[in-house]
């Protein structure tokens, strides 16, 4: 009897242990299934940050550009010293679901402004003003996303370069700017000193420079005035209207003038 | 002698039996499902954006983008987005989600919160 107890007791010792070691090597398991899951889903989160930041600090410099091309009309005669001046920055901070993230971007007009057909860029979030768009303004931005979570565990980090793009018609207000302001000026100096004849001139050649601005989407309003010892003054403003922003609609203006001595 | 025999196998008995309930796999199998779910949901927001665009979410009507968020949602995920503090009416999260991520966007003219959840089957 003594012995059938010992037996039974020994039985149930190894019994208990076995289900013990097996819940312990289950339970192992689990932890790193579990572990590796969460590794994998502060990938996905750094990832998704990733995408969101960059889209959002490139959005914030793009609606900086548009700020300051709504704001200050361009000159005919320094359409390139004005793209020049053009540079934004934007930065973003913070944590989100364990993680600390910084980004920054820069942008400036782009070194080759004039493509001959439509750059492509991966900058996906930011479309249609990612890449650059013949004849419109490009940028060029600096980009910077780093992330860590985890406890430092789990980083992303990527420094890139993209072109984004504008709308606005540089090339056609710069070879508007120029027609407008060389056929004004060839009309008025026909017939100086004589303000009918040199109204008249101004009015026939008006109408043809409005069309062609409105074939390219502006619109042209221009005058003139006399000066002292004959000199006349004449100006031209071309505004396109509506041009597609990223952060919505805006227009656009060029101011140029010139002088018949 | 067989009283403390009893009182050992009992105490080693009860101390295996602790240790089983202790190490509950169940919990870092839940905890996992959770994560996984998490990615799932994570992945589905980057791709709506991806999708739609910052500049769409920065300009667009809540209308455009609830219709969006109706768009990009099915019979298990769902996607519900904020607007300056509003959401899509139409859309209502269930009560007790799978799982649910949220990524909130500071956009030049507006803050945007995307929200989206598994709902369980």
């Amino acid at each position: 009897m003594a012995r059938k107890a010992v037996a039974a007791t020994l039985a149930s010792v190894v019994l208990l242990t076995v289900l013990v070691v097996a819940d312990a090597t289950v339970m192992s398991a689990q932890d790193d299934l579990a572990s590796s899951a969460q590794t994998s889903h502060l990938e996905s989160r750094e990832l998704l940050l990733d995408v969101s930041l960059a889209g959002g600090v490139s959005l914030q410099v793009l609606a900086q550009v548009q700020g300051y091309l709504s704001a200050n009309p361009a000159g005919c005669d320094s359409l390139p010293r004005y793209l020049r001046s053009i540079v934004a920055s934007s930065s973003s901070s913070g944590e989100d679901s364990g993680i600390a993230y910084e980004a920054n971007a820069t942008a400036g007009e782009a070194p080759a402004p004039s493509l001959q057909s439509t750059e492509g860029d991966n900058l996906t979030t930011v479309a249609p003003f990612a890449g650059g768009v013949p004849g419109a303004l490009d940028l060029r931005e600096s980009l910077s996303v780093e992330e860590v979570g985890g406890g430092g565990s789990v980083s992303l980090e990527r420094e890139e370069t993209h072109t984004l793009n504008l709308p606005i018609e540089v090339d056609s207000a710069s070879s508007l700017c120029a027609l407008a302001l060389g056929s004004l000026g060839a009309a008025l100096s026909r017939s100086p000193c004589n303000a009918t004849l040199e109204q008249a001139a101004f009015d026939s050649v008006l109408p043809g420079l409005v069309a062609d601005a409105a074939a390219l989407r502006f619109t042209l309003t221009a005058g003139w005035g006399s000066g002292a010892a004959c000199s006349t003054t004449y100006w031209v403003t071309l505004v396109e209207p509506g041009v597609a922003g990223a952060t919505g609609s805006f227009d656009w203006t060029v101011r140029g003038f010139g002088t018949v001595a | 002698m067989q009283l403390i025999d009893i009182a050992v196998g009992s105490g080693y008995a009860a101390l295996c039996l602790s240790l089983i309930v202790l190490m509950n796999p169940v919990a870092p199998r839940e905890a996992a499902v959770e994560a996984g779910a998490q990615s799932v949901l994570d992945s589905a927001i980057s791709s709506y954006l991806q999708h739609v665009g910052l500049p769409f979410l920065a300009t667009a009507s809540d209308a455009a983008i609830c219709a969006s968020a109706g768009g990009a949602s099915n019979a298990t995920l769902g996607f519900d987005v904020i607007v300056q503090g509003e959401g899509c009416g139409s859309v209502v999260a269930p009560s007790s989600p799978l799982a649910s991520s949220s990524l909130t966007l500071d956009l030049p003219s507006r803050s945007v919160v995307v929200q989206a959840w598994l709902a369980r089957r």
